[in-house]
C-alpha cells in the first residue's frame, strides 16, 4: 500500500485533466471536474485499510479479506458504477466517463512509481496477475511531484479564470 | 429524466455491483493477499525463518546500523541483522552511500541466512513517510470539498445533481435541478389552488 503515490498529486491532476475537458466540451462545468477529480481520487479508497486492515475486517467478518482490489482497473470499474447510481439519470453516463477518465489518470500516475522490486502492482487482477515493470519516476513520498502537479493545476486555473472573465468583460 | 429502471432497479443494480466488490474483495483476501505490496517475501516472513528462504528473491527493509559493509537491521530493537552486498551500487533514488540509521528497502537474493545480493535499493526518511500520509489526507479533504461545493442533494430523485450555474448544459436558466423541482412543485400547488 506503500507503493501508490500521494492523494494530493492524484487529486491535483484530475483537476487539471476535469479543467482542461471544460475547456475542449462546452457543456461541461465546474461540477464535472468534481467528478474527474473525484475519479482521480477513487482507487485510493483502497486507504481505508489504514483505518479498518485487511486482518481487522477478515477477523470481523469471518472471511478473508483484502481491500487491495479497489487498487485495481476491477475495482475502480467497480466503484465508479456504484458512484454513477448516486448521480441523477441525466449525469449518469457523463459521470460514468468522467469518474473513468479520473480513475485512469490515477492508474497511469501510479505505474509511474519507483518500486523496491522493479515491479509495479496487480492493476488488472483479476484478469491477468501480470505485473508492469515499474516505471522508476519517483517514490510515493517524494514531494517534487505534488508541487508539479500544483504548478500545473495554477496554470490551468488562471487559464480558466481569464477565459470566464473574458466573456463577461466583452458583455461589459 | 426519471430513473430508466425505476428506483427499484436502480437498487437492484447497487447491489449487484457492491456484491460483486465485496467479492473481489475476499477472492483476493483468499487468495493473492495486498495486490498493491510485492509479491516478494519480506522482513515479516524472512526474519524469523531465514534457512527457508536461503536461495529466493526476497525484499528486507531496515534500518541501517553499519555501513562498511552495509548491515541493516529489519527490527527497531536493532536485531534481525542482514549484511547488504552491492546496496550503495543498486540504490535507485539517492546518489549515496547509505549512512547508519537511513531507513533503507533492498530487493534481491538470500545468498545465506544473513546476506542478501541487491539487485535494487531505495531509502526514504521517515518524515517523508509522514509527509504522504499528510498531503494524501489534505487531498481528500480537497476533493470531498469540490464536490460538496459543486453538487447537491436531490431529496426527490434521490440523487446527486449538479448545484444553479456549475452545469453549463442547464444554464439556460441557470438553475438546479432541485430549483426546478421545487418550481414544479410549487406550480402544481397554485394550480391547486387556483383549481380549489
Amino acid at each position: 500500500m506503500t507503493d501508490v503515490a500521494d492523494v494530493l498529486t492524484h487529486v491535483l491532476v484530475g483537476y487539471v485533466i476535469g479543467t482542461l475537458l471544460t475547456f475542449r466540451v462546452e457543456s461541461l462545468g465546474q461540477a464535472h471536474v468534481a467528478l474527474v477529480v473525484i475519479g482521480a481520487l477513487s482507487p485510493d479508497f483502497v486507504k481505508i485499510q489504514l483505518l479498518f486492515p485487511d486482518g481487522f475486517v477478515a477477523w470481523t467478518l469471518g472471511v478473508p479479506f483484502s481491500w487491495s482490489p479497489l487498487h485495481t482497473v476491477a475495482g475502480s470499474v467497480l466503484v465508479i458504477g456504484l458512484g454513477s447510481l448516486l448521480v441523477a439519470p441525466a449525469q449518469r453516463k457523463r459521470a460514468l466517463a468522467l469518474l473513468a477518465v479520473g480513475a485512469l489518470s490515477h492508474h497511469v500516475l501510479d505505474l509511474l512509481l519507483l518500486t523496491p522490486t522493479g515491479e509495479s502492482y496487480a492493476v488488472f487482477w483479476p484478469l491477468l496477475e501480470y505485473r508492469f515493470p515499474s516505471a522508476d519516476l519517483y517514490l510515493s513520498s517524494d514531494r517534487w511531484p505534488a508541487v508539479v502537479a500544483g504548478c500545473c493545476a495554477l496554470v490551468v486555473w488562471l487559464v480558466d479564470r481569464s477565459r470566464t472573465a473574458a466573456p463577461e468583460t466583452a458583455h461589459e | 429524466m426519471s430513473e430508466p429502471y425505476g428506483q427499484r432497479g436502480r437498487v437492484l443494480a447497487g447491489l449487484v455491483l457492491l456484491a460483486l466488490l465485496f467479492g473481489c474483495l475476499v477472492w483476493a483476501g483468499a487468495t493473492t493477499g495486498d495486490l498493491t505490496e510485492s509479491r516478494y517475501p519480506d522482513e515479516v516472513e524472512v526474519t524469523p525463518d531465514r534457512e527457508s528462504y536461503v536461495g529466493d528473491r526476497v525484499v528486507l527493509g531496515g534500518f541501517v546500523v553499519d555501513t562498511d559493509p552495509v548491515v541493516i537491521a529489519t527490527r527497531a530493537s536493532g536485531y534481525g541483522r542482514f549484511t547488504l552486498v552491492d546496496a550503495d551500487a543498486q540504490l535507485k533514488n539517492d546518489d549515496g552511500p547509505l549512512e547508519e540509521g537511513d531507513r533503507v528497502t533492498a530487493f534481491g537474493t538470500l545468498e545465506d541466512e544473513s546476506t542478501l545480493v541487491v539487485e535494487r535499493t531505495t531509502t526514504r526518511e521517515s518524515s517523508e513517510t509522514s509527509y504522504m500520509l499528510l498531503v494524501s489526507a489534505l487531498g481528500g479533504l480537497v476533493s470531498a470539498w469540490w464536490f460538496v461545493r459543486h453538487w447537491c442533494f436531490d431529496r426527490g430523485a434521490l440523487a446527486f445533481v449538479p448545484r444553479a450555474g456549475d452545469d453549463p448544459s442547464s444554464q439556460g436558466d441557470g438553475r438546479s435541478a432541485i430549483e426546478h423541482a421545487d418550481q414544479r412543485g410549487r406550480a402544481a400547488s397554485d394550480g391547486g389552488d387556483r383549481r380549489g
